[in-house]
């Protein structure tokens, strides 16, 4: 067990940094289409961290989850790109 | 379980956590919001999917081993599809395109907004008369159709003509800041694009950041009262002097104010397609020269094509773009053919520098990329940094506009004895654009 935990241990590190790399992305912007596109990637990892959860565990259920995330995420991005399209084509100003 | 499948388990969950972290690095450092997603989703699936596979793996058993199949299937069956919706609403909502793209192939085929970081802190609209105000959905470029019937509806030449679509000028005050106001006014009634003035004021102008000594406080703050409402007067002056001479402008004008450092307030010009920057001030509107500058500070920080105005000139019909070997020449063509400015001038390329093959090849692969897209470009006689100075001074001084990466070149060893021609022509020229 000792490769695989040693595996698990460098993916857990290396998905914590995505997302605080992503986080910022998301709190930054700087345009609307950048916060989509880090919410969308935030879902991904998700996935991943649900995947390597339930490696690390044993437990299957888990990977019942990140199935359940990549359901969510794909609705997720695609309501969030027809929203923006929606908004971005109502004129402005006249409101 | 056996070892050779723990191991498969534990390299494709590394693999896939490197690939994961490469896409939120590529999501962090890239440049657009097109390129992100690039490195987004492509990367994100395979990342994703070479980890759920192995958490299958590590489990083991046929039901784990399915569901993980069945959830790659599912990623690699959704991922293109959401990121599709998310790249069409992102050029859709105008969000800006990286310059090393040169290419926008989607350009007349989908609606393009003119993207406004930030919609709600709009001031006010103007629309000055009624004549003018049928038609302000075509002069400001926004266009206003349902997302179904936009691939045939949208064959506007207007919008797919002009490249400047938004347009930012700063109002800091200061001697050249009615020229700056007139050119940036022009270039939007030119291009129908849709102008904002920006006033913004330095609210830390005046404040001492290193130590003062007993009973200086009182006096540090004293002072920067001062400099602030020398500020305030100054900025005043330059809104009004906007408010006049908008007042008979056809496009869509707004005003926006903004306080703070200049970081700060620079994210609100973020995106335009054009900034234009009265000549020889700072962030607070004092006198500033190379690279105190505003244009210059702009063009450092990346904030898009700058336009520094000293002078208003009616007919750009000379333009010189210095060239010497390295990317910085290249970023200043890449510049002058995004903004399209000065289509009609005459536009001299010329290498400045010892003649080298290098330097030969360079300028010729400038003049032929700049003939390309339909500019009058042509190569001039060298410059040689250390020769003469009165001989090459009428090359320049001729020129109208100047076209450069920065507003200081490269200097030698010996910058007394050297005549740095960007440097000469940043005091001289009227128009200077930057990247």
């Amino acid at each position: 067990m000792t490769f695989l935990t040693l595996a698990l241990g460098i993916a857990f590190v290396t998905l914590g940094l995505a997302t605080g790399a992503v986080a910022w992305r998301l709190f930054r912007g700087p345009s609307t289409a950048d916060r989509a596109i880090a919410t969308d990637m935030l879902g991904l990892l998700a996935i991943c961290f649900a995947a390597a959860f339930a490696a690390a565990t044993g437990v299957r259920a888990y990977l019942d989850v990140a199935f359940g995330v990549a359901l969510i995420a794909f609705l997720a991005a695609v309501s969030f790109g027809v929203l923006l399209e929606r908004a971005s084509l109502r004129p402005r100003g006249r409101e | 379980m056996s070892a050779a499948i723990e191991i498969l388990a534990g390299l494709a969950i590394l693999a896939g956590s490197f690939v994961v972290g490469t896409a939120a690095l590529g999501l962090l450092r890239l440049r657009d919001p097109f390129l992100r997603m690039h490195a987004a989703t492509k990367a994100g699936v395979v990342g994703s999917g070479l980890i759920v596979i192995g958490a299958a793996l590590a489990i083991g058993g046929a039901a784990a081993l399915v569901l993980g199949v069945l959830c790659v299937v599912f990623l690699l069956v959704t991922s293109p599809i959401a990121s599709h919706a998310l790249g069409r609403a992102a050029y859709v909502s105008g969000a800006p395109i990286a310059p090393e793209t040169f290419a926008d192939a989607l350009g007349g085929i989908l609606p393009r907004n003119v993207f406004d970081i930030a919609p709600g802190r709009t001031t006010r609209s103007r629309n000055p008369g009624d004549a003018a105000s049928a038609l302000p959905l075509i002069s400001s470029g926004v266009h206003v159709m349902t997302a179904l019937e936009s691939s045939r509806a949208f064959e506007s030449p207007t919008a797919a003509a002009a490249p400047l679509r938004s347009m930012t000028v700063w109002l800091p005050g200061g001697d050249c800041q009615d020229a700056a106001i007139r050119t940036a006014i022009a270039l939007a009634d030119a291009n129908g694009a849709k102008l904002v003035g920006l006033s913004a004021l330095d609210s830390t102008a005046g404040e001492r950041a290193e130590m003062v000594p007993v009973g200086g406080l009182a006096w540090s703050k004293w002072l920067g009262d001062r400099a602030r409402l020398a500020q305030r007067e100054r900025s005043a002056l330059a809104l009004a002097a906007f408010e006049t001479h908008t007042r008979n402008a056809r496009g869509d004008v707004t005003l926006r104010h903004a306080e703070g450092p200049l970081d700060r307030v620079l994210a609100h010009a973020a995106g335009n397609d054009l900034i234009v920057v009265p000549a020889f001030v700072d962030h607070a509107g004092r006198n500033a020269h190379d690279a105190e500058e505003l244009a210059a500070k702009f063009s450092a920080r990346g904030a898009g094509p700058v336009l520094r105005v000293s002078r208003p000139v009616d007919t750009v019909r000379r333009v010189v773009l210095p060239v010497s070997v390295g990317d910085a020449s290249a970023r200043a063509v890449q510049t002058l053919i995004r903004t399209g400015l000065w289509r009609d001038a005459a536009i001299g390329v010329v290498p400045v520098g010892a003649p080298t093959d290098e330097l030969a090849l360079t300028v010729a692969r400038h003049v032929e990329l700049l003939g390309a897209h339909g500019f009058r470009a042509a190569e001039t006689p060298a410059i040689d940094p250390d020769a003469d100075r009165d001989s090459i001074e009428p090359l320049l001084a001729r020129a109208d506009a100047c076209v450069a990466a920065g507003l200081i070149g490269r200097r030698g060893a010996f910058d007394v004895f050297r005549l740095d021609p960007v440097e000469f022509a940043a005091a001289r020229v009227s128009l200077f654009l930057l990247p």
